[in-house]
This record gives C-alpha cells, structure tokens and sequence, in this order.
C-alpha cells in the first residue's frame, strides 16, 4: 500500500515540472537580437574648459598663454615668448590630413620642449570650423604633452 | 533468459525516460547571457549611447565616460535625454550667444536629477555630430556654462 503511495507521489512529482521549453525559445530568440542590435564602439571623454563669455577673460591668462589658432589657410601657434609657428592646413573629411597633423605634432612638441612644464593651450577656431577637426586638433595637442585645453572662438557675440 | 532480457528492456526503457535532456541547466546558462547582454545596454545609462543620427568624432582621447546630463546635438536638432529642444537652424539664426530653450531646460533638469553624483559634478556631456560647425558648439557650450554646470566633457568614439 505503502509502495503504491510513494509510486503515485513520484507520477505526480513528475507531471509537476515545468515546461521549459517555450520559455528558452524566447530566451533562444532574444540573445541574438540583441545581441545583433548592440552597438559594439567604445565612447570616450574629454574633459574641458569651455568658451569664456568675453575677450576681456583671456588678457589675464598667465603663463606662455598658448594659442593655436585656425585661421584660413594655415593652423598658427603663437604665445609669450614664443615666435608664431605657421602649418599649412590641409583637411580631409573634416579633420587634417596625416602630412598636417604630424607638422602640427612636431611644433607643439617643439613648443612645449622649449618651455617645459607648459599644459595649457587655446584652441581659437573660426565659426565654420567643424568639430572633427577641433577634436583632432585637442588629440594633438594632448599628443604633445598640453593636456589642458581651452575653446575659444572668433566671434563672442551678445556675451 | 527470456525474462532477463525482458526485465533489462524494461529497466532500459526506465533509464531512457529518466536521462531526458536536462533544461534547467541551459536555462540557467541562456539566463544569465540574457542578464548580460541587457546590462551591457544599460551600463552608464544614456550617457553611453548617442543618437542614431548623431555620428561623434573620432578621437585618441582615453578618459571614460561619467554619468551626467547629456545634450545631444545631430545635423537638425539639439536634445536633451531624448527630447527635441530647438532646431539647430533656429540656434544659429538668433543673434544672442545664448539659447533659450535649451537654458530654459538645464535649469529645469538640475534639481529633478536623482543622480546626486552627477549633479555634485554639475557635468554636462555633449553628444555633437562630427560635421556639426564650431560656432553652435560655442553657443551649446555657453548656455551649458551660463546654466549652472562649470564642467562640460565632449563625447567622442575611440579610434581604432
């Protein structure tokens, strides 16, 4: 009778398990769709003063007071102390050419070699100039030892 | 004999139905890959993942992303947290340095953000589009400053 019992207990312990199965189709589905809807790409900071509301704030920057800025046709770097350093400016899909950027790394690196202990650097931009070549001309100067980097633009209107 | 055999078929055909493929395990595995994959969406929040019309700049820069107010800039428009702010044209048609609307809203987010982390940093993340001009980005950037948040980070994707 006993034996019966513990039969009857197992029967039904058994009929009592869950259907996994359509629960893992679901889950089956799901991994690859999102896995194939992830974006696999690695974004990064930079951390940064930004624009001061007047030209009034920049004469009191102390130090070499160092500028690269976009002007036209050629990328200057001028400051205290330092003869204004001219590259030609050669873009291509927004951002400078290899030839320009490794010009650009030789004469910030020679810059702050002269005057060691130098982080700081504005970054003048003209209104037009687009925000792939900002950031790369900020990945050159960090590049080149200057890892404080200041925006300033040509125009500051209605400050 | 017979009955041996027929008693071994029996006990054969117990064991068979008993050693069924076992689907807790591989529950558990897909499971936990399930929780995985869905964190790895959500890891830093919004700040992490841009707009599909926002394409950043590509940059050398190392520093990770901080959990933070994100504006976000494409060719057309500016948001916040996924809602439209202004129109970049109407942004760059007015004459005064700062905008509005979008002043309007940072110092509404301010004190409704839950993440005092965040907010103690008073850091706001731009999520500009390469081909955005640097005269918005200015613009963008003032407002950010003249809202109340000292400290802006320029969201970039790392270069290969």
């Amino acid at each position: 009778m006993s034996r019966m019992r513990r039969k009857g207990a197992l029967q039904q312990s058994t009929e009592a398990q869950l259907e996994l199965r359509p629960l893992m189709n679901v889950i089956i589905v799901l991994i690859p769709m999102l896995l194939l809807s992830a974006v696999f790409m690695e974004i990064r900071a930079i951390e940064m003063t930004p624009p001061p509301a007047a030209h009034s704030a920049v004469a009191s920057v102390p130090g070499l007071d160092l500028v690269l800025r976009v002007q036209g046709s050629a990328y200057v770097i001028e400051g205290r102390d330092v003869a204004a350093i001219a590259v030609t400016r050669q873009n291509e899909n927004g951002a400078p050419t290899a030839p320009t950027a490794a010009a650009l790394t030789r004469a910030l690196a020679s810059v702050t070699a002269a005057h060691p202990g130098t982080k700081a650097i504005r970054i003048l931009a003209e209104p037009g100039t687009r925000y792939q070549e900002i950031v790369t001309l900020m990945d050159l100067a960090r590049a080149a030892g200057l890892t404080d980097t200041a925006l300033e633009g040509a125009t500051t209107k209605g400050a | 004999m017979r009955r041996t055999r027929g008693r071994r078929k029996r006990w054969a055909g117990q064991r068979h139905a008993e050693t069924g493929i076992s689907l807790t395990s591989m529950m558990d595995v897909l499971t936990t890959l399930l929780f995985f994959v869905l964190k790895s969406f959500v890891t830093g929040g919004d700040a992490t993942t841009p707009p599909p019309s926002v394409s950043l700049p590509k940059s050398t820069a190392e520093a990770a992303m901080q959990n933070s107010t994100v504006i976000a800039i494409d060719k057309g428009t500016i948001l916040i947290g996924g809602d439209r702010i202004t129109t970049v044209s109407a942004a760059l048609a007015d004459d005064q340095m700062l905008i509005a609307p979008l002043a309007d809203r940072l110092r509404r987010e301010a004190p409704a953000s839950r993440d005092t982390s965040a907010m103690r940093k008073h850091l706001v993340t731009i999520q500009g589009d390469q081909d955005i001009e640097f005269r918005l980005l200015q613009k963008v950037m003032y407002t950010v400053n003249q809202s109340g948040y000292p400290d802006i980070a320029l969201a970039v994707l790392k270069k290969a």
